[in-house]
């Protein structure tokens, strides 16, 4: 448990002063949803339908750009050298690493999300399904990164990517379904979502402590 | 404290050693030795657990299974310092510097002359500055075994000499310490010549 508050405030307090690792996908959140309108279509109607899905490949791409190296730093310095010689429980470190990274790049990207719903014409009386189903999402999201970017540890991201996109088109298929459809069908995508992110966590969580440790093989 | 009896480890379809057998007893001072590539890294990394997929046994005598990781001081090739990290910040957080008073080990960062650099960002030192750091959780610590990666990589003259007055005074209060380095250390009880254990 002591391990637990140091090692959570170590991550935070690297987020809080690596600050172009929370900007970055900021800025290219706001670059890619602010460009919709302008390539798409200015026509509210047209905007308002296609709003779920632009800010579901805006979240997911803005995502990817830091959350495969979640390990990379680590890995590099010699950081997870010492964890392993001081026998941490790697779970608890992937755990919280995945959950600090959330926390600094995910969540200002959800409540982005929520002032450009009017940039993009989408119906405010479905803004909390979104916001719900982001929250699901980004954190599944998440998970699939860690473990791209576990399994790229040392290789180019592009491996990385290439892992997290497919990984992630469910997730995707079910965010921008859960923010289309009424508020009665919600229940259904919401309960998905959870599903996913309940079977997620153990298993994703142990494949990545699996593949770390591949590198040390 | 420890024995080690047949180790072999094999990477990319050869072995960097095999068949290594040696004891590091209480007091004494193992110096690794070997061309660039004969595995010196490799052993530290498995002797202190990181490497797992390794033939033969290593032993810790005196002290279970379970103790064995609070019982090692380990100094690896790279500094596992956060450059976005002050150097004060980095010493709180790291895990080498567990259980030891911040007050000790800014004595010892005086000691290595980086008294004045305490709110300085990591990545405004040099490589040399970066290993002090490091070196101060060395001093400060007090463990049985140490397993030292190249302690005096990137130091100047005066500093050398300064770890290597403390490496004495850890072997003279009882700690054993196995290192690797290129250069002769007068004081090393023991070496082990990984070259002669390649295949």
């Amino acid at each position: 448990m002591i391990f637990l508050k140091s090692f959570f405030s170590r991550e935070v307090l690297i987020y809080s002063k690596k600050t172009s690792n929370v900007i970055s996908p900021v800025i290219f959140f706001l670059i890619c949803i602010s460009f919709f309108p302008l390539a798409i279509s200015n026509d509210p109607n047209e905007l308002s339908k296609l709003a779920p899905g632009l800010i579901w490949i805006c979240i997911l791409l803005a995502g990817m750009l830091s959350i495969q190296t979640i390990f990379k730093e680590d890995y590099d310095d010699g950081s997870l050298d010492l964890f392993y010689v001081r026998g941490f429980s790697m779970l608890q470190v992937v755990l919280v690493k995945i959950f600090v990274n959330w926390i600094f790049t995910a969540l200002p990207l959800i409540l982005l999300s929520c002032s450009m719903v009017f940039l993009l014409y989408f119906p405010i009386d479905k803004l909390f399904n979104l916001i719900g189903s982001l929250f699901l999402g980004t954190l599944i999201i998440s998970f699939f990164g860690a473990l791209a970017g576990a399994l790229s540890l040392g290789k180019n991201s592009i491996l990385a990517s290439a892992i997290m996109l497919p990984l992630s088109l469910p997730v995707l298929i079910l965010g921008s379904s859960a923010s289309t459809y009424s508020n009665e069908n919600i229940t259904f995508f919401i309960l998905l979502l959870s599903a996913l992110l309940f079977f997620s966590v153990p298993i994703i969580s142990l494949a990545c402590i699996g593949a770390i440790r591949l590198h040390y093989e | 404290m420890l024995t080690i009896q047949g180790l072999s480890y094999a990477y990319s379809d050869r072995f960097l050693f095999k068949n290594l057998s040696f004891d590091l007893n209480s007091g004494e001072l193992i110096q690794l030795k070997g061309r660039n590539g004969s595995g010196k890294t490799t052993l530290i990394k498995v002797l202190c657990g990181i490497l797992k997929n390794y033939e033969g046994s290593i032993s810790f005598v005196n002290f279970d299974n379970s103790e064995e990781q609070n019982e090692i001081f380990y100094l690896g090739h790279k500094n596992a310092l956060k450059d976005n990290l002050t150097v004060l910040e980095n010493l709180k957080y790291d895990y080498r510097s567990d259980g030891i008073e911040l007050a000790r080990l800014k004595e010892n960062l005086a000691i290595l002359g980086l008294e004045n650099y305490l709110f300085t960002k990591v990545s405004d030192l040099s490589e040399g500055q970066k290993r002090k750091i490091i070196l101060s959780c060395f001093i400060a610590s007090d463990k049985p075994i140490y397993l030292l990666d190249e302690p005096l990589i990137n130091l100047d003259e005066e500093s050398k000499k300064i770890v290597s007055s403390e490496i004495e005074n850890k072997i003279n209060s009882g700690a054993s310490v196995i290192f690797t380095s290129h250069e002769k250390n007068i004081l090393a009880t023991k070496d082990i010549n990984l070259d002669e254990y390649a295949t």
